[in-house]
């Protein structure tokens, strides 16, 4: 084997290299909306105001659907980034919605204190057990979808979502 | 047709060109036996463009590997993050959470009962250890980032007293805690435990069922 094709063959495995770990993420992460997802996306939620909203009020839009609770720290620590990322890419269709597996006293006083921009909605714990089959079998917080408008899961993320990941959506 | 002329459809150019002149060295050297000969340069070449093909494909699964390192760690079952045992020795409770590296219990969000009335004993037990973290969102908190274990005190045997004896006790266990290598929080998880008198290690039955709507009710009720 000369130079040259050792060249080409260690530039092959740099390529598959990157080709893996982009392809093996995009194979991970999407997939079309079925099962708990279709639920989700068909379920209605109780407001901070007291309204009850169905999530397809938001139809059309690139959803993102964050479940959350004031009790957990990783979750508190990535919503500064949402509600930056709300306002920079809302005219791009972008659309935040927040799901507190929480009291409503306490997930109040928190969205108020962050100057939360996006709609806050609270869910029965059940929804926890629910997650399982939507890519989170721990049933951990955070937990994010992103659901494209044409009903397809962009994105699934067990932990924290970064703003870099959300501007990659709109890139 | 030779079998060298059959090697040349059957592999890329470069491979052809360099298994060519190899072939035709060969070739010169000893047309007898030629057809043998020609049958195993073609199984060696095959076999080089076999390997070249593998060491591709194994850059795509190490890549696909570099994909996962590149998100956090998956989180594990909380069960195997934070395993609970109790002990039943001497009519005296004892409870024992482990904590697997990386992860760490809130020392405040323990709530014990035994037989279904609050264990004031042990809970004030675990609440009361820890060690203090500066926490962003909750300043300071006192968290366990490795075993814990309480034990509440032994009822002594007297005369008469074998009545009150218990032949098994049940705890109730909650806790929350998180993992900061997968960046996640665990829900507020309840165990129930068993023990017989005498038992010892005794693991909760419902470890793989956790009844996270019924814990709700009461933890996080709206």
């Amino acid at each position: 084997m000369n130079r040259r094709q050792t060249l080409m063959l260690a530039l092959a495995g740099v390529g598959a290299c990157v080709a893996g770990a982009l392809g093996g993420n995009w194979w991970l992460t999407r997939g079309a909306v079925k099962g708990e997802e279709g639920k989700l996306l068909g379920a209605s939620f109780e407001a901070l105001d007291g309204k009850t909203m169905p999530l397809s009020t938001w139809q059309g839009k690139t959803l993102v659907i964050n479940f959350w609770a004031t009790w957990c720290g990783p979750c508190r620590e990535e919503m500064p980034d949402f509600v930056k990322a709300q306002t920079a890419f809302a005219a791009k269709g972008l659309q935040f919605v927040g799901i507190a597996v929480d009291r409503r006293a306490p997930v109040e006083r928190f969205a108020k204190e962050l100057g939360v921009n996006y709609p806050v909605l609270l869910a029965d714990p059940a929804w926890l057990d629910a997650v399982k089959t939507m890519g989170n079998p721990q049933s951990v917080l955070p937990f994010t979808l992103v659901i494209s408008p044409k009903n397809e899961v962009m994105l699934r993320r067990v932990g924290r979502l970064k703003y870099s990941e959300i501007e990659a959506i709109f890139a | 047709m030779t079998p060298y002329k059959n090697l040349r459809l059957g592999v890329a150019s470069d491979e052809a060109t360099a298994g060519n002149l190899w072939l035709t060295r060969y070739a010169v050297r000893s047309m007898t036996g030629q057809r043998l000969r020609s049958a195993v340069a073609a199984v060696a070449l095959r076999a080089r463009g076999v390997v070249r093909l593998l060491i591709v494909l194994a850059g795509g699964v190490v890549g696909s590997s570099f994909a996962g390192a590149a998100t956090p760690a998956e989180p594990l079952p909380v069960d195997v993050a934070f395993p609970v045992t109790a002990s039943f020795v001497n009519q005296a409770v004892s409870i024992r959470v482990d904590v697997q590296p990386g992860h760490y219990l809130y020392a405040d969000r323990f709530e014990i009962k035994q037989d279904g009335a609050a264990a004031n004993e042990l809970q004030r037990k675990l609440r009361a250890g820890g060690k203090p973290k500066q926490d962003p969102n909750f300043g300071l908190v006192k968290v366990y980032t490795q075993a814990v274990s309480a034990q509440s005190k032994p009822k002594l045997a007297t005369k008469g007293d074998a009545a009150s004896s218990k032949a098994q006790t049940q705890l109730e266990v909650v806790f929350q805690g998180c993992s900061e290598v997968a960046g996640i929080c665990y829900p507020p998880t309840k165990r129930v435990i068993t023990v017989a008198s005498g038992a010892k290690d005794v693991k909760p039955l419902d470890a793989e069922a956790p009844a996270l709507k019924s814990l709700f009710k009461k933890q996080v009720s709206q």
